[in-house]
């Protein structure tokens, strides 16, 4: 990337123009809800949407734009490639997926409609900052823009003592980690001399292991373990999931997550890919803890959020186990469990968004959310049940969904790794997909072998019920051609150029 | 090529009438199952046409085609059949129409129950003619929805028990088989997921042993061999008649099936080592099956546990690597398909009469409906092999090979065949001879769609029971095929023997 600009000042704004896109939405939102009043107010989501589509339409310019090359502002620290817009291809369709969900909800909700936009799309800014993040200062800053709103989403339901309390959690958790991964972050520059990225990897490369080094790697990755809820710094998510309304549930179970899933594959595969050896097996052993614990914590939940939830931790162990088999050496494997993840992420993006769409769904005519709700879903609303059914055993990785191409990946990774321990992680997997299976396999028992407890069909609502159903359009669709993400050419370069 | 892609056909004919069965009102049932009767014939129909292309005494896959899918990671829609797998595209084919015609009267949810069978059938002939390995995985595991919906809506009083057994059993085996192909993808290399692509693959006893267990997993689950068998007389039992009969007449036979296609041909060695245990497994299953339907008070149950006995013969017959008691295996497959879907369709007719399958509720049956008991006696002497009947064209080559090669599993396993006369015989006379008495008193003999239902399958009975040569001469070139090259894969490693003569003059001759 030498042709690019390395002063600090230089600005490239049609590199910026999806972040732009969507701060010129929140701005206007902001000043626009002012002057509207009672109903009216509900309008803002419009604005919300107009600024996220015309994000998405700089994203696919800007894609034809580079081609197999990038653009770069603020000297490199700020990078478009293929590999970040993909990610704010997939954030951007993620914030237009949360905005139609939000849209009948907030109307009906009825407080905090313009301040509860700005937050969502500030976070969502946050995101794509984060994926074009080529510098620790940078993805720290992004990490905050992602979790600073997210703290006041998840306590929007002031009247509600669980969500206050879930609020509350996810913000002493969010500081705490914060803090450590800044800790983490400065000495990684006292030790390196350098905030960027590749610079990093080029010094590790050839410097000295200090303990204090290796420590502060860990720290980094505790930040990141935070965001994505690995265990044991998931504690945060159930309580926060249950409490927050369902469209943040939804923003902080895909959007933010994968946000966090980004960054932590920045600062591993690119950074510190040279000590792949220190950090490789503790998200290994992460990512066994991870599945293990959520799955097994699912089994005995009766609250549909809070199952969604431990299942969310899961995939989020399943999503380590590609990081748990990268080495300092194989650039190839690496490149591998780096698409590994990504594939992943898309994959969990369209089912877990479609699982927790169709629960906001049935959520409005049964408040309660317990499992038992859903006795005889398949009678009464036979579409919806369908699709929830759909998003569940994709969930759960059976074909022909695309959630087996999530779990192919992984296990292949883990395969071709060729050791024993990528064996004992393929060997997790199996049984953690077979122990979810059981709880995904209850819920859909529950909806078309019991008897229905209430006879009126839900009614989710036209925007709702077209996200609902291109969802489990997209999940079907995605397993016939998921082949279009395999061969994602900026994936692997920068894994190469780190 | 312009011929016409006569095994996509196969598999995208029912999954368009599902999806169009999925489309109609649930409303109009009488429209349904037309729909779905049609689908069913459409599909058998196509599939007498693969007959004339098929050339007769050749090993190979035949009427092979492919379509890129994800050329990146070399995974290939490929489909073809060979001896083995031609056979039992037919008999699911075949079994499909009366399977919804038996299904006729169906009322609760036909909309789901009817779609759920298409989808079925379209996933069972993708998993015989799949010739890569993650679309034979894709298929395998695509079953199970269709199937667990079968059981667990419209199955008996126990059905979510017994659907969800089901459904983590094979998960489980699905998956280790899934780790297994991915280490084997590797190995051979990280080109390709085709079936031959990875044949050649040179790996060390130890990863075989480990490798040939893990598709064992899968496929004993599916078969099911004792001690993996419990799922199968809870499914059984549970599942409503038609599902009972698919899941007889076509599910159990992809555990052989997987056998043949993969353990053996990937994994000479192992298969070879690890024979003897598996023989005693099967010898377990085949005498422990038949003492427990002995038992039984509910007709189903006892026909259900005779199906772990029967599949024992069937993986008895293919461990034992002698080509007269693979290629009996195989068409026993076929018998035990037709045979014990018959019993099933059987004890359904009867069931829907009287709601009970007790066996001590009936007697004097065969007076009280003749019809119903001449049928009900033709299947049961098919079913204990008898001499002029199918089964027994299945079982005797089974025994006359597995003794070539192992006489004591041979020997151990005819006791088999004694106690199946027994305890269905025994059964038999109970419920049909006597006076008419209990729920036997009233019960109306079959109609003439049910009787419809039960032709093909007697006609079939005796003829392959008369003429099995047609079935033979298609599948002995395959299973020669693959039990050759387990004893020259053996011939490397170990001492020449007599077995290996013909495949040692076969080199010469090379």
């Amino acid at each position: 990337m030498t042709d690019l600009a390395s002063d600090p000042t230089t600005v490239d704004l049609f590199a910026l123009a999806p972040e732009l896109s969507v701060v010129v939405a929140a701005l206007l939102i902001l000043l626009v809800e002012l002057a509207l009043t009672g109903e009216r107010k509900r309008y803002v989501n419009l604005i919300g949407l107009v600024g996220v589509v015309a994000a998405l339409a700089f994203t696919v310019a800007l894609w034809a734009d580079i081609g197999d090359g990038a653009r770069a502002a603020f000297g490199n620290a700020f990078v478009v490639d293929a590999y970040a817009l993909l990610f704010k291809g997939l954030f951007l369709s993620v914030a237009l997926f949360v905005l139609l969900l939000s849209y009948r909800y907030f109307s009906e909700f009825r407080t905090y409609q313009g301040e509860y936009y700005v937050l969502l799309l500030g976070s969502f800014v946050g995101m794509m900052l984060m994926v074009s993040a080529r510098d620790l200062v940078m993805l720290f800053v992004a990490l905050e823009l992602v979790s600073i709103p997210g703290f006041v989403m998840a306590g929007l339901r002031k009247f509600d003592l669980r969500s206050n309390e879930g609020a509350l959690k996810f913000f002493v958790m969010g500081v705490l980690s914060a803090a450590i991964l800044l800790f983490g972050m400065s000495v990684v520059y006292g030790v390196t001399g350098t905030t960027d990225l590749a610079g990093i990897a080029v010094a590790l490369e050839t410097g000295e292991r200090l303990p204090l080094l290796l420590a502060a790697v860990l720290f980094v990755i505790v930040g990141f373990g935070f965001k994505i809820s690995a265990v044991p710094f998931h504690f945060w998510a159930p309580d926060t999931y249950q409490g927050s309304p369902v469209p943040v549930t939804a923003f902080l179970s895909v959007a933010s997550k994968a946000a966090g899933f980004a960054g932590l594959l920045q600062v591993t595969f690119v950074a510190f890919a040279p000590l792949a050896d220190v950090w490789a097996p503790v998200l290994g052993v992460l990512a066994i803890l991870t599945m293990s614990l959520g799955n097994l914590l699912a089994l005995q939940q009766t609250n549909v959020v809070r199952l969604l939830a431990y299942s969310s931790i899961a995939h989020a162990g399943y999503m380590l186990v590609p990081f748990g088999v990268a080495t300092a050496t194989d650039a190839a494997l690496n490149s591998d469990a780096f698409r590994a993840v990504l594939i992943y992420l898309i994959a969990y993006a369209v089912m877990n968004s479609g699982a927790f769409a169709a629960v906001t769904a049935v959520t409005r005519s049964q408040p309660s959310r317990l499992v038992a709700d859903y006795a005889g879903l398949g009678r009464r609303s036979p579409g919806l049940a369908a699709a929830l059914s759909i998003f569940l055993l994709s969930l759960g990785g059976v074909p022909p969904l695309v959630g087996i191409w999530a779990k192919f990946f992984v296990f292949s990774v883990a395969v071709e790794a060729g050791t024993a321990f990528g064996l004992v992680l393929a060997a997790a997997v199996v049984l953690n997909t077979v122990v979810a299976m059981f709880y995904y396999l209850a819920v859909v028992r529950t909806m078309w072998m019991d008897e229905p407890t209430v006879e009126e069909p839900v009614a989710p609502g036209k925007a709702l019920g077209f996200a609902v159903g291109g969802l489990a359009v997209l999940t079907v669709v995605l397993f016939l051609g998921i082949g279009v993400f395999t061969d994602v050419a900026g994936v692997s370069t920068l894994v190469a150029s780190g | 090529m312009t011929e016409i892609p006569i095994l996509t056909l196969l598999i995208v004919i029912p999954a368009v009438f599902a999806g169009l069965i999925g489309l109609m009102s649930a409303e109009s049932r009488e429209s349904i199952r037309a729909v779905a009767l049609v689908g069913t014939l459409v599909t058998f129909g196509a599939s007498l046409a693969i007959l004339p292309g098929f050339a007769v005494g050749e090993p190979g896959f035949q009427l092979v085609e492919s379509a890129p899918w994800i050329p990146a990671w070399g995974v290939t829609y490929l489909v073809g059949v060979d001896g083995v797998s031609l056979l039992l595209v037919l008999l699911t084919t075949f079994i499909m129409p009366l399977v919804v015609l038996a299904a006729w009267d169906h009322e609760a949810g036909a909309k789901g129950f009817f779609a759920s069978l298409l989808g079925l059938q379209a996933a069972m002939v993708g998993v015989f003619v799949a010739l890569d390995l993650i679309l034979f995985y894709v298929f395998f595991e695509v079953m199970l929805v269709p199937m667990y919906a079968l059981i667990g809506i419209w199955g008996g009083a126990n059905r979510r028990y017994a659907a969800v057994k089901f459904f983590l059993y094979t998960l489980v085996g699905g998956l280790l088989m899934l780790v297994a192909i991915l280490y084997l993808y590797f190995a051979a290399g990280a080109q390709s997921f085709a079936y031959e692509a990875i044949l050649g693959v040179e790996l060390s006893t130890t990863e075989q042993t480990w490798l040939f267990l893990a598709f064992f997993a899968a496929f004993a689950i599916k078969v099911p061999l004792f001690p993996v068998h419990t799922w199968l007389p809870d499914a059984h039992t549970e599942a409503p008649t038609v599902g009972s009969v698919i899941l007889a007449a076509v599910l159990l036979k992809i555990g052989g099936y997987g056998f043949l296609r993969f353990s053996l041909p990937y994994f000479p060695e192992a298969s070879t080592t690890l024979a003897p245990p598996i023989l005693v497994l099967a010898i377990v299953g085949i005498l422990y099956g038949a003492l427990v339907a002995m038992m039984q008070s509910d007709i189903k149950k006892l026909v259900a546990y005779s199906s772990v006995a029967h599949l024992g013969f069937v993986v008895l017959g293919i461990f034992a690597l002698d080509v007269t008691a693979s290629a009996g295996a195989v068409v026993q497959m076929v018998n035990h398909g037709i045979t014990t879907g018959a019993l099933f369709l059987l004890i359904g007719f009867m069931y829907d009469r009287t709601h009970s399958r007790v066996i001590a509720d009936y007697s004097g049956l065969m007076k009280a409906t003749p019809v119903f008991g001449g049928l009900f006696l033709v299947t049961a002497m098919s079913s204990v092999a008898l001499p002029g009947l199918n089964g027994f064209v299945g079982e005797f080559p089974i025994l006359l090979g597995t003794f070539q090669t192992y006489p004591w599993a041979a020997i151990a396993a005819v006791f088999g065949v004694i106690l199946a006369a027994l305890y269905l015989l025994w059964a038999y006379q109970r419920m049909f001879h006597g006076p008419i008495e209990g729920r036997a008193e009233g019960m109306t003999d079959l109609n003439a769609r049910e009787i419809g239902v039960m032709a093909p399958l007697v006609i079939l009975m005796v003829a392959i029971g008369l003429y099995p040569q047609p079935l033979y001469e298609r599948v002995t070139p395959t299973v020669e095929a693959i039990v050759i090259g387990v004893e020259e894969a053996g011939v490397a490693t170990e001492e020449p023997g007599d077995l290996s003569v013909e495949a040692a003059a076969e080199e010469d001759s090379q």
